[in-house]
């Protein structure tokens, strides 16, 4: 595996994980949760037009972000674990509780996430990327599948 | 008695000082996608500091490859050349700022 990753991410290799894209600087983890076809532009509550939000206003907390993906129909949720039929996310946060990466949950339970500007990774667990710079889950959101 | 050392900001060019800086950055923050964490990282922060003299070296290292210098070279001019309609956008974004770039002779 690669070492920087096993590096920032001290709890990566706890359970399966893969490598699923190059590096890319045109999206980030929020983009990339947003929509598996949102590899154009980065998401960020920050000041436009440095970075895209759909909504206002744009700050860093929990609460913006699940405005955001309301506007995409998620709503918050109680669990984790795959339920057929939903789409489900799931935010980071530090120790303030400042929202830090998302992730999204794949039709095979495992999780989907474009880490910053390095590599989209394929993993089982939320808690692998957990303990590192992402801090913790705080938030999930689900909706019901729609394609 | 020992002598009092140069201060290492005159012992390095604006380019060298730039260079490790940039890559000093790129370690720490390139898994980050927190616009915060990212600018406010103090090696971004340091090459904001350079001011001036930093501004033709970030375009030109965007011109070689795409890079998140917008927020520095926004804080550092003023100026803001990215259309609304390119927001996040950072190929519109780079392309933005290297005709801005270009029509000063900066590069």
């Amino acid at each position: 595996m690669p070492e920087g990753l096993a590096r920032i991410f001290p709890l990566l290799e706890s359970a399966s994980f893969k490598i699923t894209s190059p590096e890319d600087v045109q999206y980030n983890c929020v983009a990339w949760a947003a929509s598996p076809s949102e590899t154009r532009r980065n998401w960020w509550p920050a000041p436009s037009p440095f970075y895209f939000w759909p909504t206002e206003p744009r700050e860093e907390t929990i609460e913006s972000f699940r405005k955001a993906f309301g506007r995409l129909g998620y709503a918050s949720c109680d669990t984790n674990d795959f339920e057929p039929g939903y789409e489900k996310l799931a935010i980071y946060a530090d120790e303030d509780n400042v929202p830090t990466h998302m992730v999204r949950q794949l039709s095979s339970g495992h999780w989907t996430s474009k880490l910053g500007e390095l590599e989209d990774i394929e993993h089982q667990t939320l808690e692998q990327l957990s303990g590192s710079d992402y801090g913790r889950v705080v938030q999930v959101l689900k909706r019901k599948h729609t394609e | 008695m020992a002598e009092l050392g140069t201060p290492e900001l005159y012992q390095t060019t604006v380019e060298e000082r730039f260079q490790t800086l940039s890559r000093n950055w790129q370690e720490e923050t390139a898994h980050l996608s927190s616009f915060t964490k990212r600018i406010l990282n103090p090696h971004y922060q340091q090459i904001i500091g350079i001011g001036p003299p930093v501004v033709p070296l970030l375009l030109r290292d965007l011109a070689r490859e795409p890079r998140d210098w917008f927020w520095a070279l926004h804080a550092i001019t003023g100026a803001n050349p990215v259309s609304l309609q390119d927001e996040g956008d950072f190929a519109a974004m780079r392309e933005a700022w290297l005709n801005w770039g270009k029509q000063r002779g900066m590069i």
